[in-house]
């Protein structure tokens, strides 16, 4: 039987971008007939593998080594290029976090073969075992299909693109994995600085209102801000607002950027390319305001209003005020 | 120290939506009309070697493109800003999603050039594949830093401030090495000098043929994707209307 | 006068002669060290000027207040300086009779009235500087010094004439403040000699406030009254849009741009000795005016006092400070004598130069020293580095737009050039009405326009690039060159005679600019502006107002419609051709309009403080208008921004058009 391995990298307890992979990892196993699998490096891996059986996978792969204490890329990627040799997957699962990001090319170099990032759905075929996974390109003016027919196919999921995975007790085997060797860190790291958000994390926000060109200039997020504060939501912001300068890029939201998936999505003065979109796509509600009727981000908002911010986020502010 | 930045000539990425078009029949964008530019993400790999040549005396910086001729136009570019050299790799080939075989020839340049470090932008603004440079360094077996935003010379090794998902690493290395970059306020690509473009125009781009191997993903389809989303405008006749309208739409739809 | 006194004259005057032709040929040496250029040719047309700004004072009396009392000051010292002959002719030499005129009464009358005259002015002069203080005017003691001596002048001449009419009243007779003086000292009741000692005094004390007041003019800000002339007969001759000088890039350039004093023109030197600190030019400076670091008065005087400093040893024989002197020469102006900061600041308006009643021409000065910064340093304000990135990348400024330059019309609505070409008349879009969802419903309503009046017209669609008005204003000198360049090949192209847009940048790009690349530009092109093609319709009754308009409607002048080009009226008269537009002006109008702050790459940089454009907004309210007409894409940009903000508080809603857009709606057919 076929594996679908998904790729965790947590320590301790499973994060939402693993119950992302699962979630995925957990269909398209059954469109493949596949077993799931997951591959759980640490230097203390029970928990993970613990929760891992929880929500599905029923062979563990677990890498242990003191080593391997805390992320490195190189130690993780020694450790995951063992686990693939030990079980031949099919699918390699992981996400668009800067993990994900950084060691799928690698193993599927290493592997002879060639990753995909960002898969935002795929198509698979039970009878030939053929997936075709769908991939924004071009900014997302395209979407590409990629047939990954040679296994092992290993492909980077878009954060957010995919829901996490319910709760599922199976019988799990776990299998302990030794690779033959782990190599050091090339790079020793001199500090690590958590960015402090104020608030709500961006990706974490129920309501996000995100400002762009249309602004004009950095002084209207204060408008913006208050609003977010006022619903228990966060600020986002278009490239072009942080190319600007009018505020910090740990806000930009986009294909390049954060990916979030909040309930209200609120667009303002922003044109609706499609890099920002992407960043967004997955709001339940997309609410677009806009000077131009003919914006492109009235394509993608679920709700539209035609008019300047100046005029409708004031007395926005005091509905919500009121409500709260 | 040789550094060797990548580069690629790509479809403007800024070709608004509603202008962007398929060959009639391929699985290619169409050209025609369109402005070809540098990848953005290239120009901030660029500028992070331009930053650090400066700070480190005897650094050459070599922009290499692998492409058609026309692609040496992203060459002057580089050499306008000041590049010591300027490499093309030929492949007149349509190269998509081809990141093994991209990558192997620029490794093979790094090899030829005798480059102490390569530098790639994370990923290519058109086809957004997103490894070329991690795929390079397995190539050459030399270590990757993914998603860095700046390399400053310290004490005989490189420090590399690299971006993470919230907040950012300070990574200490030593060459050979190559680096992943993106954007950052501090790697926003530098305009050119007047002199400088015309001098450029001058300069001769040399030529290193490496043969391309491997295999490219195989490309089922290419679409432009259908909006589906029927946007509803909220009607009002000033913004406070407006205001109320949305709030209360927003309310039926049990989002708020 | 005995023959020491002669003596003793003769040595005055010859020093105080020689000490002001020695300081004006150093002026003339400093001028010496400006680059050459060429401003000899139509010479009866700098005769002429010299007639009219200087003797006739045209531009002075612009001003009512201060442009009357210096023509009482200008031309009494003129009259003055006739009866100063006979004045001292007759001290020196007693009997002294100047010919023609020495006998007259009529002379001697005039002489007094316009004395009169002079001190008239100086009060006023007084009553405005010390009183009134207008913020334009500096405080330094120079001003008391001139406006002393001045007053000093003129009453040592009324004391020593009335004294000696008191001896020999003979051809006084008409001239009253003499005949009243004479009287006043006659009723003293002293003796001749005695009149005539004090008569002698008064004359040499007037005598030596003269040689003092010309020795003073050359080193103080009255250097004007030399210099005026020369630079209103060296002034420019063309239109402001051609102010701007073309660098030839095929020859090698040593400095690209203005870095040093002596990288300016001997006339841009002249302009800088001229100065007379009038302050006209920053009372109508948007930049000054809207708290930015730049005045238009101060950026010349700190050039000027840089100048002159550098001068300072040069003609004067000293060789022993010259490498002193060879480092400020050397001395980089930007950072030192003026900011990056002042130099950005500028909107290119011209407000200065039209206002400037000595003609100095302020705008190039900034923009050679920007072309230093662009094309040398790569060095622009955050905002301008992206627009001038994508001008090089995309043929467009608009970085992040998400229009494409036929998103403005429908599919076959309007015919591209590219497609097929058999159209005389182009309708040069621009980049602004093309990409900007506002100022697309410009490039809608003139197409319209033009359809409705049968005029066979085409685009150039994708083909179309920006015309490098942006590049140029910002300094870069030479992406404009390259833009152009492709451009007037691209026109070549086609069958196109007439080119017509409706953005007054492009429009002044194409008629005072392009011309300077291609010198048949002009022959092969005609130029309008679509307000001007609009009033050429309207007059050939090809298209015809159908229904009123009733607005009270204000019009901003585009700086570059107006001052530039000077096409005030044409745009008024066609709003004055739709029935119930009732017209207003604002305060600030025409040849003095207010900067919209989009000019000169000021629609990509970001402003601190009070913002130009909210200014201009402030100044649409006070004239009590219901609609902004504009005629420009940036003023719309700008302005519809402006309008926005400052309309909390208004009482009536201000709304922003286009020209093109009232006379769209003004010549709809309507279906009774």
């Amino acid at each position: 039987m076929s594996l679908v391995l998904t790729c965790l990298m947590d320590q301790g307890v499973l994060s939402r971008d693993s119950l992302e992979i699962i979630g995925a990892g957990k269909s398209i196993a059954s469109e493949l007939g596949a077993e799931l699998a997951a591959a759980v490096i640490g230097a203390e891996t029970g928990a993970i593998c613990e929760a891992a059986g929880e929500y599905g996978a029923s062979k563990i792969y677990s890498v242990q080594d003191a080593a391997l204490e805390n992320y490195y890329c190189e130690g993780y990627l020694a450790a995951l290029e063992a686990v693939c040799r030990e079980c031949q997957p099919a699918v390699v699962l992981f996400v668009t976090n800067a993990q994900g990001r950084g060691m799928a090319p690698r193993l599927a170099r290493r592997l002879g073969k060639t990753a995909l990032v960002d898969c935002l759905s795929f198509d698979a075929d039970k009878e030939t075992g053929r997936i075709v996974f769908t991939k924004p390109v071009f900014g997302g003016k395209a979407m590409a299909q990629v047939a990954m027919s040679d296994a092992p196919a290993v492909v980077v999921l878009r954060r957010r693109s995919f829901e996490p995975a319910q709760p599922e007790q199976v019988t799990a085997e776990t299998i302990q994995v030794k690779p033959s060797a782990i190599p050091p860190n090339p790079f020793k790291l001199i500090e690590r600085v958590e960015e402090q958000q104020e608030g709500v994390r961006l990706e974490d926000a129920r309501v996000v209102v995100s400002g762009g060109q249309g602004l004009g200039g950095p002084e209207h997020f204060a408008l913006l801000e208050e609003l977010a504060g006022l619903m228990g939501g966060a600020v986002g912001a278009s490239r072009v607002a942080v190319d600007s300068g009018w505020v910090s890029s740990s806000k930009q939201v986009g294909q390049t950027g954060k990916i979030v998936a909040p309930d209200i999505y609120l667009a303002v003065g922003i044109s609706g390319a499609c890099q920002h979109m992407a960043g967004c796509s997955g709001s339940k509600v997309i609410v677009a305001i806009n000077t131009d009727p003919e914006a492109p981000v009235f394509g993608s908002a679920r709700l539209g209003v035609v008019g300047d911010f100046k005029d409708i986020l004031p007395p926005l502010i005091n509905r919500v005020k009121e409500m709260t | 120290m040789q550094i060797m930045v990548c580069l690629k000539q790509i479809l403007d990425p800024e070709l608004p939506p509603r202008e962007f078009r398929l060959e009639e029949g391929e699985m290619t964008p169409a050209t025609e009309g369109v402005h070809l530019v540098m990848s953005p993400f290239d120009q901030n790999g660029l500028e992070v070697g331009l930053q650090l040549r400066e700070k480190m005396p005897g650094t050459t910086v070599t922009a290499v493109t692998v492409g058609p001729e026309g692609a040496g136009d992203v060459l002057r570019k580089a050499l306008a800003v000041k590049a010591d050299r300027a490499v093309r790799v030929p492949l007149e080939q349509d190269c998509k999603l081809s990141g093994n075989i991209i990558a192997g020839m620029l490794a093979g340049a790094a090899r030829e050039l005798g480059a102490d470090m390569v530098i790639c932008g994370r990923q290519a603004g058109d086809w957004d594949g997103g490894q070329i440079g991690l795929i390079l360094a397995e190539e050459l077996g030399w270590p990757v830093a993914n998603l860095v935003t700046g390399i400053e010379p310290g004490s005989g090794k490189l420090v590399l401030k690299c971006e993470l998902d919230e907040g950012y690493e300070v990574l200490e290395g030593n060459t050979p090495l190559v680096a992943v970059v993106t954007n950052h306020e501090t790697n926003v690509p530098r305009i050119a000098k007047v002199k400088d473009t015309m001098a450029a125009m001058r300069k001769k781009l040399e030529l290193i043929d490496i043969d391309p191997q491997g295999n490219s993903l195989e490309l089922a389809s290419l679409e432009i994707p259908v909006k589906e989303v029927n946007c509803e405008i909220v009607p009002g006749e000033d913004g406070v209307e407006k205001a109320d309208n949305l709030i209360k739409r927003l309310s039926e739809l049990k989002v708020l | 006068m005995g023959l020491l006194g002669i003596i003793v004259f003769v040595i005055v005057l010859v020093a105080a002669v020689g000490l002001f032709a020695r300081a004006v040929y150093q002026r003339y040496l400093i001028l010496r060290l400006g680059k050459p250029e060429d401003r000899f040719d139509q010479i009866g047309e700098r005769v002429k000027s010299v007639l009219v700004y200087v003797f006739g004072q045209k531009k002075v009396l612009d001003e009512a207040y201060p442009g009357l009392l210096h023509v009482f000051i200008f031309w009494g010292f003129l009259v003055l300086a006739l009866g100063e002959l006979q004045f001292f002719g007759e001290g020196l030499f007693p009997g002294f009779v100047l010919p023609l005129l020495g006998h007259s009464p009529v002379f001697f009358l005039i002489q007094n009235v316009f004395a009169i005259l002079v001190l008239v002015g100086v009060l006023m002069a007084c009553w405005r500087r010390y009183v009134v203080k207008p913020d334009r005017l500096d405080h330094n003691p120079e001003a008391a010094i001139i406006l002393s001596l001045i007053t000093g002048v003129v009453l040592t001449l009324f004391i020593a004439d009335g004294l000696r009419a008191a001896m020999h009243p003979a051809g006084s007779e008409m001239a009253p403040v003499t005949v009243f003086l004479a009287g006043l000292f006659i009723k003293q009741g002293w003796s001749q000699s005695t009149l005539n000692t004090l008569y002698y005094a008064f004359w040499w004390i007037h005598a030596l406030i003269m040689f003092g007041f010309l020795v003073f003019i050359p080193y103080s800000k009255h250097m004007h009254l030399i210099a005026c002339p020369f630079n209103t007969f060296f002034r420019s001759l063309s239109p402001m849009g051609k102010m701007l000088q073309p660098i030839n890039f095929e020859d090698e350039q040593e400095t690209l741009g203005t870095q040093k004093i002596n990288d300016f023109t001997w006339k841009q030197l002249l302009d800088l000795l001229t100065c007379t600190q009038c302050g006209r030019c920053q009372d109508n400076c948007p930049a000054y005016l809207s708290d930015t670091p730049l005045s238009s008065k101060r950026f010349i005087n700190n050039l000027k006092d840089h100048l002159l400093e550098c001068g300072k040893e040069i003609g004067s024989g000293n060789t022993s400070n010259s490498s002193e002197n060879e480092s400020l020469l050397e001395k980089s102006l930007i950072g030192s004598v003026i900011t990056e900061e002042e130099l950005w600041s500028c909107k290119t308006c011209g407000a200065c130069q039209y206002v400037c009643p000595v003609m100095i021409e302020h705008v190039p000065k900034n923009v050679d020293l920007r072309r230093y910064l662009a094309m040398e340093e790569a060095s622009y304000p955050s905002g301008v580095d992206n627009a001038i990135r994508s001008l090089e990348d995309r043929g467009h400024p608009y970085k992040g737009t998400m229009a494409s330059r036929s998103s403005w019309y429908r599919d076959s609505w309007v015919e591209d050039l590219v497609k097929e070409n058999n159209k005389e008349v182009l309708f040069w879009v621009g980049c602004t009405a093309a990409l900007d969802d506002r100022n697309m419903k410009i490039a809608q309503a003139f197409a319209e326009l033009l359809k409705r009046s049968g005029v066979s017209f085409g685009i150039l669609g994708e083909k179309e690039s920006c015309c490098g008005d942006p590049a140029r204003r910002l300094g870069n000198e030479f992406l404009y060159d390259c833009i152009a360049r492709e451009n007037i090949e691209l026109l070549k192209n086609y069958k196109v005679k007439t080119i017509v847009t409706t953005c007054p940048h492009c429009y002044n790009t194409f008629k005072n600019e392009y011309p300077q690349i291609d010198g048949e530009f002009s022959q092969k092109y005609q130029v309008y502006h679509h307000t001007e093609y609009l009033a050429q319709l309207l007059k050939e009754k090809k298209l015809t107002v159908e229904s009123s308009f009733t607005e009270t409607i204000t019009y901003h002048d585009p700086c570059y419609l107006g001052r530039y080009n000077e096409i005030f009226d044409v745009p008024r008269e066609v709003l004055q051709n739709i029935s119930g537009v009732k017209p207003v002006e604002m305060q600030r109008t025409r040849g003095r309009s207010f900067c919209c702050g989009g000019g000169g790459g000021g629609a990509w940089t970001e402003e601190e403080g009070v913002r130009v454009n909210h200014m201009r907004a402030e100044q649409v309210f006070e004239s009590g208008a219901d609609v902004l007409c504009t005629a420009c894409p940036f003023c719309m940009t700008m302005m519809n921004d402006g309008i926005k903000v400052k309309q909390a508080g208004q009482d009536k809603v201000v709304k922003v058009y286009d020209l093109a857009e009232i006379l769209e709606i003004a010549t709809q057919k309507t279906d009774i």
